[in-house]
């Protein structure tokens, strides 16, 4: 039987990694939706998450390029990436 | 448009001179260019009932509909809204979904690759410079979507008529009832695990029409279930033919079984107290919270094929009544052939053990493996291997909806029904699948949207009391 109902701010996930070094730290787990799973990835000094999907995940990792690195990139070009926003 | 064949606009006419006399040529429930035309004139019209919210919580949660025999996506975007995404691509038409549930930012078509958001619109495609330089305005080639969507207490319904009324115009006076079960239960409602699906062969119709008010066959076809000791009737010593058939307008239909005031029998559809207590005063009328709080179950039909139905049963002998509330489509796959659907329907926040004896019941009595579902399905393969038949055609065969007309039965029409709509009291009478078939004769012969139907017009040709020598 599925899960129960849930509420998307506080999904049921794995147990987060943490990876983090001088300049940055992100929180890192996988997130179960009713129907599925996302990637979620949480830079709390920067209040903001990010749920990514397989196919976007792919593509990051196919076509990484310094312009990710750029201070605006907010993943997809739609994507809100604030807690509130999304 | 579809254009209907010469021989189906008689049939239509014929129709309609064998409804007012109380029958209804079997062909109805078998013959293929009737569902050409029902595809046409019906499922890309009327408000289909697609999914309920709780099945697609997060963003990104989608799962795979019908609405007649055409495939959509409903799906949360990540903007949080539901739209129903005509799974086709916009490129070469693949169908860019692939799973019957899942969830997805993005979904990509399996041919040339080209990837949609799930807010249907078209987020890029392979080499797409090189391919069409600047020739591919991508904000102009999104999915197409139902025109029409809005959810009531989560229900989710659409139409493919751009000039279709509002869902609450084309409910009528459903909408009062679907607020009377839906609308007073404070914490809301929830779907229980995955809906079941059961590919019968039998014409969607059969279903439609036995849930729109066949009562009748409770009393033969379901009695091994209360002769097994499975089934009682919680209401205790009233019969089962005690309720209501209320026309609500528009071809919908309500059974309601209630029990009076002073009698101390089930309450609240026979919900425990942990249920009871959620139930609210004040969310509707009065009249809604006192009538529910003496509703014991009820099964209602929204025209076309959209059903639900809840009683408290026991799903086995020994087992205490579980209210069990299940949701139902009868998808039309083609004219001898349909998929059953099942949902679970639970109060939200109860215990994982009502939860899962709720399910339970549901699933052991209207699901493939239930009991009352594998009486029904007997006969409504047998009725639709009937209406296909060369004999039948040949003879012009007619089956039989006298049941209650002209009051030559027991089943009288009533003006103290609590709510809205033509109310009849008792249900033995036939009045609601007349109304069905009415309605559909209606979209069957509308070139445009078929105006509204009042529960009068729907109770049309019921006659009164006496004027067919009886009563």
């Amino acid at each position: 039987m599925a899960e129960r109902d849930t509420d998307e701010r506080d999904l049921r996930g794995e147990d987060p990694v943490e990876i983090a070094n001088e300049f940055a730290f992100v929180r890192v787990r996988k997130v179960h939706t009713r129907n599925g799973e996302r990637l979620e990835i949480e830079a709390p000094r920067r209040r903001t998450l990010i749920r990514l999907d397989p196919l976007e995940l792919e593509t990051i990792a196919c076509n990484f390029d310094e312009r990710l690195l750029g201070p605006d990139f907010k993943g997809s070009d739609d994507r809100g990436t604030t807690e509130n926003g999304r | 448009m579809y254009q209907p064949q010469p021989d189906v606009l008689t049939f239509l006419d014929e129709f309609e001179g064998a409804l007012n006399g109380g029958t209804i040529p079997i062909r109805t429930f078998n013959d293929s260019e009737l569902h050409e035309l029902e595809l046409d004139r019906i499922f890309t019209r009327a408000w289909v009932f697609l999914g309920h919210e709780s099945e697609i919580p997060a963003r990104g949660d989608y799962v795979q509909r019908r609405i007649g025999r055409d495939p959509f996506v409903l799906v949360r975007g990540e903007d949080g809204e539901i739209r129903a995404l005509f799974d086709t691509c916009r490129h070469r038409g693949a169908m860019v979904c692939r799973a019957e549930r899942g969830n997805a930012a993005l979904f990509r078509c399996p041919y040339h690759g080209w990837t949609y958001k799930n807010t249907g619109q078209l987020a890029g495609a392979p080499l797409l410079k090189d391919a069409y330089g600047s020739d591919l305005d991508k904000s102009k080639m999104g999915l197409h979507a139902a025109p029409h969507l809005e959810s009531i207490h989560g229900f989710v319904f659409a139409s493919l008529d751009p000039d279709a009324p509002s869902l609450d115009d084309y409910l009528g006076d459903a909408r009062w009832h679907l607020d009377l079960i839906w609308g007073q239960y404070e914490p809301g409602w929830e779907v229980v695990g995955e809906p079941q699906r059961t590919v019968l062969a039998a014409n969607w119709k059969a279903p439609a029409d036995n849930f729109s008010g066949d009562d009748y066959h409770t009393v033969y076809l379901h009695r091994s279930t209360t002769e097994t000791g499975i089934m009682e009737n919680p209401a205790g010593d009233a019969a089962l033919w005690d309720g209501y058939h209320v026309q609500l307008g528009n071809g919908h239909h309500f059974i309601r079984n209630m029990i009076p005031p002073e009698e101390p029998g089930p309450r609240f559809l026979g919900y425990p107290e942990e249920v009871q207590k959620g139930f609210s005063p004040t969310m509707q009328s009065e009249e809604q919270y006192e009538g529910l709080k003496h509703t014991v179950g009820f099964v209602g039909t929204v025209f076309p094929n959209f059903g639900f139905l809840c009683f408290p049963f026991k799903h086995d002998r020994s087992a205490d009544f579980v209210t069990a509330m299940s949701i139902r489509v009868f998808e039309p796959r083609a004219s001898g052939e349909m998929v059953a659907w099942t949902w679970s329907l639970c109060p939200k926040g109860v215990s994982e053990e009502f939860r899962q004896e709720s399910y339970r019941t549901t699933m052991g009595t209207f699901s493939a493996a239930g009991t009352f579902e594998q009486d029904d399905s007997d006969p409504w393969m047998s009725i639709t291997r009937s209406a296909g038949t060369t004999y039948a055609r040949k003879v012009g065969m007619q089956v039989d909806y006298r049941m209650g007309m002209h009051g030559n039965a027991s089943s009288r029409r009533v003006d103290d029904y609590p709510g809205p709509g033509v109310a009849y009291y008792s249900v033995l009478e036939e009045g609601g699948q007349r109304g069905f078939h009415r309605r559909w004769l209606q979209f069957m012969r509308s070139e445009d949207y078929p105006p509204k139907m009042t529960p009068e017009e729907q109770n049309a040709g019921a006659g009164v009391p006496g004027s067919n020598g009886g009563g």
